[in-house]
């Protein structure tokens, strides 16, 4: 994919990120534009998740992040979700001791002057989107199924009407049919408009559905490109596909 | 070298000046601010009357304020006696206050006379309270006429309701050997917290005891809560208060709930056409006008009367202790406590004060009256 | 003990008990929201009775001043972060919010005093000038300290709870106070009598507390407090600012004392430090709800309050002892149960 002229919604550059004295992210950049998806793959401690939660604004860190234009540095996590950013961490954090329909009306918190009616088209479209949690709508969150948590994670996100979806590992610990059925989702969102960055332990499946990829190793990015073309490069076949292909 | 000679010098020069002065020096501790301002600050007030020469000796009073706080207290008490060389010391106003004090009186040799109640302060006569003195009633002064009145009535069966703490119980532990003494029976011995928001339980235990007459041994505005909930309750019979009933807030509080109930009152407190045969008779008059006229008509009270015989003490003692030495001096000081202990049948305001070697409480036992609440008003009961 | 005392007791009981469930609750709401263990609660049934008292004396309460000097400083954080986070438009806005309130509600009760005599009125001035306490501590306060430990936390409520003991002293005197009841009439039930201040109690507590269920059943900010204390995270990835929370629930906390002060005055004298004993015993009630559940917390309170009028009339020296020393089988029973709840958090 060709730098474009446009400015991207979302420009990361040179952002490093520590634990303690520990650095754990040592000068990321990378770039999101309007209307796409972008996934970063990576294996386990690579820091998919820190980057994540420093472009959210969890994490203090070094260098610069532009979200629509704007410098990112001095605002806080409350803030960036009032500004379309949106994240669905590893964690997931949903409100276990809360009902379904709770976790979901929550979601769109920031969005409160909104009017009620154009909420409740919102909740319906989730419904459409997960008929299981339709069906559950009243039941506490804490007793959901791995799926169906997943699931309500993302709900919750979708009711933000985010601009940029952040979604850290989906398909964590779901049954293949389950996983097929997420990333059809993710593929359908995009065509809503919403632009994703998607971490992914799962590089075949994300490779597929996004458009450029990024490669993150120990903390820096090792290989970036088309995903099409990441898919066919040799070192991603031997040491994530290969893999990829026996865990699918 | 040449520095700490001059400051030596200027040493010398400024504790001679001291001793020329030869001023009695009298250091006051008051809590005029904190939670027992509203008595201390009429003491301060009585101690500003105070004569402004004795035998021909000017008095410096020097006054400090321990903010109701012990460690303020003591701190004052160091300041008088290092900085000023207090001959004596009045106050503080207190029992915590006043017992904080004592070790620096004993341990500087200077003596004190205490505003505060209770009879630990200068009972018994040891070697550091042979130091001090106190001008004000204690627990056994408030039930002396409460139990003269309870057995003139021809009443045998007491309950008693007061707070769970120091005061409460020292006023418990005080009236049951004189009740019991005196052929009364005790029904009930009730508590409850001075913050106590209900005494309902407490009231309706009493209340089924069937007493003669009920005993609160309760100060101020928290003494009306037992009062109201006896009445509310259907309570009839008399109710006896301790003298710290009679001022704060108690009859604010109460109101017309507490009309008719007795408490011991100080003649230095109350309007009323004093007959003859009261002791002290003159002196009170003579306490009211000078406080009124400074203070206003209706200002009176007893805790001013007890800052203001304080005074008088000293003036009772203090020209016989300047035969013996010079102000400013230890001789001086330990003739002023020598002479203060000797004084008896001396009329006060608060009272008639024997003092000896082995009783530093010194008021007589009629130093307080029977009192009743009448229209708002504690009136003397003849 | 008859069956009069009995009713009696209970009646005395659950009086106190429903106010102890008050502050309870808000002590409960607090913790999950800030994990502050709120000890100046009970102040604030001080301030609220003190505040109207003064008001009803017709004077212009001291809260006012205090509610004008935390406004300021307020104010003046407010500002400067503002400036720091480059929002100069908003500084003015905040400086106005913050003093213009103290401000005119100074001026308001100047003009409506001597007007009016309305217990209801002073009610609602007592809640306007003391409520807002809430918030403006928790900016000033807790909001710097959000991050550090329970113990950090609780220290520095246990400074709050003594800075406004002393202010309470310094404005408002060491004198008692008792405000003017809502009625002074009596109901006779059977062969009981009922004041109705107690139901006024009763009733208040009942409707307040519904009120608080339906505020984090139903709206989206009492949602948003209980998201917070449930899952702080997750209350930030959807916006919910904890600031806010923190100062919501403050808010909340400040409003139920307030409205226990005002229930509380006609019906028993109250001293400038009169409010950490009656927080202690809601605080008992909420660990009785393990500082988490509102039902048991609730429950626990009412206990409380029937626990100490029983024991008022059967060991009435130790009903302290008896009421505070309720809190150790519950926490043994709490840490027998507390096994099969590790896993959480
Ligand atoms: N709270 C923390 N404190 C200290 N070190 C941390 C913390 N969280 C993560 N790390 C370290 O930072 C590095 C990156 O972690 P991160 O969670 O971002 O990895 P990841 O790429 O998301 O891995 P996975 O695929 O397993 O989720 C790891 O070495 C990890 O041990
Ligand atoms: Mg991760």
């Amino acid at each position: 994919m060709k730098p474009t002229t446009r400015s991207p919604l979302l420009a990361v550059d040179d952002l490093h990120v520590a634990y303690g004295k520990v650095e754990a992210l040592h000068g990321v950049s990378l770039r999101i534009d309007a209307g796409r998806i972008v996934s970063v793959i990576g294996p386990n401690g690579a820091g998919k998740t820190t980057l994540l939660s420093a472009l959210m604004g969890l994490l203090p860190a070094r260098g610069e992040v532009h979200f629509r234009g704007e410098a990112q540095a001095r605002i806080a996590v409350e803030q960036r979700v009032g500004q379309g950013l949106c994240l669905v961490p590893e964690s997931r954090e949903l409100w276990s001791e809360m009902s379904v329909e709770d976790n979901l009306r929550l979601g769109a918190f920031h969005r409160s002057r909104a009017r009620a009616a154009e909420l409740r088209a919102d909740l319906d479209e989730v419904y459409a989107l997960f008929p299981r949690l339709r069906e559950r709508l009243r039941q506490a969150a804490g007793t959901l199924s791995g799926g169906e948590r997943q699931m309500l994670a993302l709900g919750r996100a979708l009711m933000g009407r985010p601009q940029l979806l952040m979604l850290d590992e989906p398909s964590l610990g779901l049954a293949p049919k389950i996983v097929r059925e997420i990333f059809h989702i993710i593929a359908t969102l995009r065509s809503r408009g919403v632009s994703i960055l998607l971490v992914e332990q799962n590089a075949r499946a994300a490779l597929q559905v996004s458009d450029y990829g990024y490669v993150l190793e120990t903390g820096r990015v090792v290989l970036e490109g088309d995903s099409r073309v990441l898919a066919n490069d040799p070192r991603i076949v031997e040491s994530y596909l290969g893999l990829a292909k026996k865990a699918a | 070298m040449t520095t700490s000679l001059r400051l030596s010098a200027a040493l010398a020069l400024a504790l001679a000046a001291t001793a020329a002065r030869a001023d009695i020096t009298v250091g006051v501790v008051v809590s005029a601010t904190g939670p027992a301002a509203s008595i201390g600050i009429p003491e301060k007030n009585a101690i500003a009357l105070g004569p402004s020469e004795i035998a021909g000796e000017k008095v410096r009073y020097i006054v400090l304020d321990d903010g109701s706080d012990t460690t303020t207290a003591v701190r004052n008490a160091r300041k008088l006696s290092s900085e000023h060389q207090a001959d004596i010391v009045l106050g503080s106003t207190t029992v915590p206050t006043s017992m904080a004090m004592i070790d620096v009186m004993a341990e500087t040799g200077t003596p004190m006379v205490t505003f505060a109640p209770a009879l630990a302060l200068t009972s018994p006569v040891d070697d550091k309270r042979r130091w001090v003195f106190k001008t004000m009633t204690g627990d056994d002064h408030e039930l002396i006429p409460l139990l003269a009145h309870m057995k003139a009535t021809g009443k045998q069966r007491v309950a008693y309701i007061g707070f769970a703490d120091s005061f409460g119980e020292g006023w418990l532990k005080t009236a049951e050997p004189m009740l019991a003494e005196q052929g009364f029976t005790l029904l009930a011995r009730e508590r409850y917290a001075r913050t106590d928001t209900s005494v309902i339980g407490q009231v309706m235990k009493i209340i089924a005891t069937r007493p003669d007459a009920v005993m609160i041994g309760a100060s101020s505005g928290p003494a009306a809560l037992p009062v109201m909930e006896l009445r509310n309750r259907g309570y009839r019979g008399d109710i006896y208060l301790a003298l710290g009933a009679t001022f704060g807030d108690f009859v604010r509080i109460a109101g017309s709930k507490a009309e008719g109930v007795y408490a011991p009152i100080s003649p230095a407190a109350v309007q009323a056409d004093f007959p003859p045969t009261l002791a002290n008779r003159d002196a009170v008059l003579a306490f009211v006008e000078a406080y009124e006229k400074a203070y206003g008509a209706g200002s009176r009270n007893m805790f001013a009367g007890s800052a203001w015989d304080a005074v008088q003490l000293l003036q009772q003692a203090a020209p016989k202790a300047l035969q013996q030495a010079k102000p400013g001096s230890a001789e001086f000081r330990a003739a002023l406590r020598a002479q203060i202990e000797t004084i008896s049948g001396f009329a006060g305001a608060r009272g008639v004060y024997h003092f000896s070697p082995s009783d530093h409480a010194g008021l007589d036992r009629s130093a307080l009256m029977l009192g009743r609440l009448e229209g708002g008003q504690w009136r003397p009961v003849q | 003990m008859t069956f009069d005392i009995a009713i009696l007791l209970t009646q005395d009981g659950l009086t106190n008990g429903a106010l102890y469930a008050l502050l309870a609750l808000a002590l409960v709401l607090v913790f999950a929201v800030t994990r502050v263990i709120f000890i100046p609660q009970g102040d604030f049934v001080v301030l609220g009775a003190l505040t109207l008292a003064s008001l009803q004396a017709g004077h212009l309460p001291p809260t006012l001043y205090l509610l004008l000097a935390l406004g300021g400083a307020v104010g003046l954080i407010d500002a400067v972060a503002c400036l720091r986070s480059g929002r100069a438009h908003a500084v003015g806005r905040v400086l106005l919010i913050e003093l213009g309130y103290p401000l005119a509600l100074w001026a308001l009760c100047h003009w409506l005093l001597p007007l009016s005599q309305s217990l209801w009125l002073h009610a609602l001035l007592t809640l306007a000038i003391v409520v807002p306490l809430g918030p403006s501590l928790y900016r000033l306060v807790f909001q710097p300290l959000a991050q550090s430990s329970v113990l950090v936390l609780l220290i520095a409520a246990i400074a709050v709870h003594f800075a406004l003991v002393g202010l309470n002293l310094l404005g408002f005197g060491p004198e008692g106070v008792r405000t003017a009841a809502f009625s002074d009439a009596v109901f006779e039930i059977g062969s009981m009598f009922i004041a109705s201040q107690n139901l006024w109690i009763v009733l208040v507590s009942a409707v307040l507390i519904v009120a608080l269920y339906l505020f984090f059943e139903r709206a989206l900010y009492g949602k948003a407090l209980l998201a917070t204390a449930f899952n702080r995270t997750g209350a930030r990835l959807v916006g919910i600012s904890p600031d806010l929370a923190g100062r919501l629930s403050f808010a909340v906390a400040a409003l139920v004392g307030t409205v226990a002060g005002i229930l509380m005055g006609p019906i028993t004298t109250l001293y400038y430090d009169s409010g950490f004993l009656i927080g202690l015993k809601g605080f008992v009630g909420a660990i009785v709800g393990g500082l988490a559940s509102y039902p048991l917390a609730a429950g626990g309170a009412l206990l409380v309050g029937l626990l100490e009028s029983g024991s008022a009339f059967y060991a009435s020296a130790f009903k302290e002892v008896i009421v505070f020393t309720l809190i150790i089988p519950v926490l043994l029973w709490r840490s027998l149960k507390s096994h099969d709840r590790g896993s959480e958090e």
